[in-house]
């Protein structure tokens, strides 16, 4: 109920707390209208600990926003502004300690910079020129995901796999003697669920639609044609199935995800969180094996027409289930690290989500084989070279500086925080021609 | 180096000329607005006029960057021009109203700006302010962001789809019997404690709502149910002397009456709960006041008996506040009481109903209507429609603008589905929707008429000379669009002899003229749209029409939907921070036509361009 409500309702009070208590190093050659606008929007968004790095021959844009940054940023944000400029040569520099920083950001600078020791955070490197820009996120460390807010999450059902006391809890119900109203009020995993128990055996969705006309609507109750509950059942065939998916995902885990934690785990990890995710994502492959491959039940029921005790009778085994796995679960997290409950629960919650098993930076795929030509025309302007495209030869365009900050601000909130997935890696923007636009991984 | 000299050699010194007179609009002053404000100054334009009706909340704060904490309750359009001062090459001016006040913004008004920047957060300005686009044909550059998703869509009249080509989420709409008697989610029971419980307690106007009214549509035929809501809306009014009255040791009373009394006489309705769970009346002994009032987590969910402890404290702030406030406190989503007065009452009517409770966090974004709003979303928006104004206004020097339709629009998204390469999508304009009821299917002009004729004119007259200027046969109608009423079609002629001021119309009311004959040749004239402007003196008797070209186009086949629907709708309207939000709430029986609405006009076919659902500020709107 606060200054910060309107994003919490994005990222949840955990996750602005990881915003609050971030640090960001800003490594830049003068001071230009992109970095204010990046520092501006950081710490709008609730950080205060920044470690500024400038050249020390590099100069101030002369088109800026803010003249004294400290006296301009410290008012944004309520917590005290703890900003330190060091001015340094950047031709020799290397960022020292780096791993105590949430996140790096490289404003302008044509090369990447080294750092000291072999942990380093998320480095974006960012350029703005004319109507153009570009936004490259790169990493030393899988960057692993607590949960990707997608906008629709696939329940995990499991009624073609299910456990002892939802079989009984279905098994309870005897639809056969029920009449019409009393059926028309059942919630469509029931329907599914006895579909699924016929003597038919349906594998796919497309099956079991045919079964479901056929035992129900011809059989048991040929008055259902209109009930919603029916018409839902029709809809949400495919959600009975959840093994295939459950597999798949356990696999993944297993073959790929776990091997390169293992191996991550040995250096260690720069990012607290990730070594939280990467300490879960090992104790569910445990839990898996020991639990019939299953992972921890998310109790989350999607909204089913039937009657409001129908339904909450369901929701009731489901909550049951979770509950105790989740206890399951949290017995096997090793001792030695201590993760903080809203993480573990936000976990279990997530664990039916693909993204979660893909690891940012290593899991989705090779990089491209060639960069977008536009990118290469921005880095030769970076580099001081004069670049044959009307849409750079300018050296101002305020507008195209704000969009490029926000949207490095953007992707440091999904860093920071181990929500939404990141940019992967690298989006090089022209407002003029669409056509040159381009999201790459490099 | 002046920061001219480096806007100069991206426009060239004759562009930069001409955006140092460019006059822009800027509507709103809030997250998008504050970004836009800076940029456009930035950019050096000349002259910028900001309007916003909002005062600054706290929560406005993690966004809008010209304001701060000390800035709180002062208004928005002020507080940032005062802000921006220091760094300004530009003429600012700002406007504290609301831009669809005709008389502060008349048409007129709208006419000294080269383009106009809409940065609001509701539907019905944006609306507006696209129609008054239409109207004088100015460049229009509409955005919009909701949590990590924003848009940008640049609109040039009579070249480019308007706001209302392509179709908008419209308010969510409740059936009043489920709200009232029957609700099975919690939405519905905030909406109940918000739009019925709260108002008829704290806010209401001793306005004799008429029930003995026949036609009065009370969401249901039977007259049982009837019956029993009359007597209800008749309790609610007692309940609201107690408050008046200021009798704090009868909350109880407040209580036992909405959450058992109510509740027995609804469970006498047999036939309600035939195929429904019944709900569960309190319990008389949970009705106690705690000894203190403890400051409670407002994430979590709380037990009844805390719901109603709650309940009782909240209410009894309420009271205290009643006579300081004229007997009138409105529901605000940041007034904390009325919040947690909305919250404890909901989850009082949400446990008896079997409904799972809510936070407050919760409640607080249904109830408020709450979109999340975040600093990078805001800034990358305006940044890039800042630069489209560029495009727009043609001062580009190397890439002059051929055709309108070259323009893009923009969605940003938060990039989750970046394998379909979708971080950023600018989709090209497409010309106007040939079926869109504001910029297509009308004509569209502006009528001058002499205050003295709007006092003497009847509307007979008035009509006589609508007919003879643009050849329109006997049967028409006529439309007030302000006031959303009919003024005279073929069966209605009762207000003919009325003057146009007895009818209220005045500056800046729209009209709308159509063709209701019935010709052999099946054609029809067009419809035609008129903006009131009310002009001269007292003394001279003057009415100027347009010159307008109206076609004649074959009819349509039969009556369209929209009409239907509109008649069965019963509105209730509510104001909230001075604007005026609608909800509609819809006959039980009518719970389907949303459904059948929404198939048929997608046979009408507006092209369904990727316009995202959430995007809209005001999706749901449930005031």
């Amino acid at each position: 109920m606060d200054r910060y409500d309107r994003q919490v309702r994005l990222w949840g009070n955990a996750g602005q707390d990881l915003v609050r208590r971030s640090h960001l190093c800003v490594v830049s050659r003068g001071e230009t209208p992109l970095l204010q606008e990046i520092l501006k929007n950081y710490v709008l968004l609730g950080g205060s600990r920044i470690t500024l790095y400038l050249d020390a021959e590099g100069g101030r844009s002369n088109h800026l926003l803010y003249g004294d940054l400290r006296e301009a940023l410290a008012p944004l944000n309520p917590e005290p502004l703890e900003l330190t400029t060091h001015r340094v040569n950047l031709n020799s520099f290397v960022i020292p300690n780096s791993e105590r920083y949430s996140a790096i950001v490289q404003v302008g600078l044509p090369v990447g910079l080294r750092h000291e020791g072999d942990l380093s955070p998320p480095v974006i490197h960012c350029f703005a020129r004319g109507l153009c820009g570009y936004v490259h996120l790169q990493l030393s460390e899988p960057h692993l995901l607590l949960d990707p807010r997608n906008e629709y999450t696939i329940p995990s059902l499991r009624l073609d796999n299910p456990w002892g006391e939802l079989s009984q809890y279905m098994d309870s119900i005897h639809v056969e003697q029920m009449d019409d109203v009393q059926l028309s009020q059942l919630p469509f995993a029931v329907l599914l669920y006895k579909t699924l128990n016929t003597r038919r055996a349906a594998t796919t969705a497309a099956q079991l639609k045919t079964v479901l006309a056929e035992t129900y609507l011809h059989g048991l109750n040929p008055r259902a044609q209109s009930d919603l509950n029916y018409a839902e059942a029709v809809r949400f065939a495919h959600l009975a199935f959840t093994k295939n998916r459950q597999d798949g995902l356990l696999n993944r885990l297993t073959r790929d995800v776990c091997p390169l934690l293992e191996q991550e785990n040995k250096l260690g990890f720069q990012d607290t969180m990730n070594q939280y995710i990467a300490t879960l994502l090992s104790t569910l492959k445990r839990y898996a094996d020991m639990h019939n491959g299953h992972f921890p039940l998310d109790a989350t029921l999607p909204d089913m027409e039937s009657t409001t005790h129908n339904y909450n009778a369901l929701k009731r085994v489901y909550e049951a289930k979770a509950a105790k796995d989740l206890a399951d679960f949290k017995k096997l997290i090793p001792g030695d690290i201590e993760i903080p409950e809203h993480v573990i629960d936000e976990f279990c919650r997530n664990t039916k989500t693909t993204e979660l098993f893909e690891p940012l930076g290593v899991c989705r795929g090779p990089p491209d084989s060639s960069a977008p030509p536009l990118l290469d025309a921005l880095k030769r302007c970076q580099e001081g070279k004069t670049v044959d495209l009307p849409q750079l030869n300018v050296t101002f365009s305020y507008p195209t500086e704000t969009y490029i900050a926000g949207l490095v601000t953007q992707e440091l909130v999904k860093l920071i925080t181990h929500q939404f997935v990141p940019i992967d890696n690298c989006f090089v923007y022209d407002a003029l021609d669409p056509q040159n636009m381009a999201t790459c991984r490099l | 180096m002046p920061r001219e000299t480096n806007i100069v050699k991206i426009l060239g010194q004759k562009n930069y000329e001409k955006i140092r007179n460019t006059k822009c609009l800027l509507v709103g002053a809030g997250g998008i607005g504050s970004e836009l404000l800076k940029d456009l100054i930035l950019m050096d334009f000349g002259e910028i006029h900001i309007v916003d009706l909002d005062t600054i909340d706290l929560s406005n704060l993690n966004r809008q960057f010209l304001f701060r904490q000390r800035d709180i309750k002062k208004p928005k359009s002020t507080t940032a021009v005062n802000a921006v001062k220091h760094f300004s090459n530009s003429k600012i001016v700002p406007y504290q109203g609301n831009i669809m006040d005709s008389t502060q913004f008349p048409l007129h008004w709208f006419e000294q700006f080269d383009i106009i920047f809409n940065a609001l957060d509701n539907l019905a300005a944006r609306r507006y302010v696209n129609k008054i686009s239409q109207f004088i044909l100015t460049p229009l550059l509409e955005s919009g962001t909701a949590g990590f998703d924003g848009y940008i869509q640049p609109i040039i009249p009579g070249k480019t789809e308007c706001f209302d080509c392509t179709k908008k989420e419209t308010p969510k709409t409740f059936p009043v019997c489920t709200i009232r008697s029957t609700p099975s989610q919690p939405i519905h029971c905030i909406v109940w404690a918000k739009n019925f419980l709260f108002s008829q307690l704290f806010a209401a106007e001793n306005t004799g709502d008429n029930m003995d009214d026949p036609n009065k549509d009370w969401g249901t035929t039977d007259p049982e149910e009837i019956k029993r809501i009359k007597q209800e809306t008749n309790e609610l009014q007692e309940l609201q002397n107690i408050i008046t009255a200021k009798q704090k040791e009868r909350i109880p009373a407040i209580l036992k009456k909405l959450f058992i009394q109510d509740i027995e006489k609804l469970l006498l309705l047999g036939n309600l709960w035939k195929t429904r769970d019944k709900p569960v009346p309190i319990n008389a002994l949970d009705i106690v006041k705690s000894p203190e009032d403890e400051k409670l987590d407002l994430n979590n969910i709380w037990p009844i008996q805390q719901q109603i402890q709650n309940f009782i404290n909240v209410t009894e702030k309420l009271i205290d506040r009643m006579p300081k406030e004229n007997n009138f406190i409105e529901f605000d989503k940041d007034d904390e009481d009325t919040l947690e007065f909305v919250a404890a009452a909901s989850n009082i009517r949400s446990q008896i109903f079997n409904i799972p409770m809510k936070s407050v966090f919760d409640i607080k974004q249904i109830a408020g209507n709450i979109i999340p709003a975040i600093a990078t979303t805001n800034a990358l928006v305006a940044g890039l429609s800042s630069i489209t104004s560029l495009r727009i206004l043609n001062l580009l020097k190397y890439a002059p603008l051929k055709d309108a339709k070259d323009l893009n629009m923009a969605f940003t998204a938060k990039s989750s589905n970046m394998s379909q390469n979708r971080y950023l999508s600018n989709p090209k304009l497409a010309p106007p929707n040939c079926k869109c009821p504001v910029c297509a299917a009308v004509v569209r002009g502006v009528l001058h008429v002499s205050k003295k004729s709007l006092e003497t004119f009847t509307l007979q007259k008035f009509v006589e000379c609508l007919q003879s200027q643009y050849e329109y046969e006997e049967d028409i109608s006529l439309l007030d669009m302000t006031g959303q009423r009919l003024l005279v079609d073929f069966d209605f002629d009762d207000l003919l002899q009325k003057t146009l001021s007895e009818l209220k119309l005045h500056d800046g009311s729209v009209i709308l003229l159509s063709d209701d004959s019935d010709r052999d040749d099946g054609m029809l004239k067009k419809p035609a749209e008129f903006y009131i402007v009310v002009s001269g003196s007292l003394n001279e008797e003057k009415m100027e029409l347009p010159k307008l070209n109206i076609p004649l186009l074959p009819a349509p086949p039969s009556t369209t939907d929209t009409e239907e629907t509109s008649e069965n709708v019963d509105t209730v309207a509510t104001t909230e921070g001075g604007q005026e939000d609608v909800i509609t709430i819809l006959d039980d029986t009518d719970t389907t036509s949303s459904k059948k609405r929404h198939f048929s006009d997608d046979d009408e076919g507006p092209p369904t361009k990727a316009v995202k659902q959430a995007i809209d500020d005001d999706i749901i709107e449930l005031n």
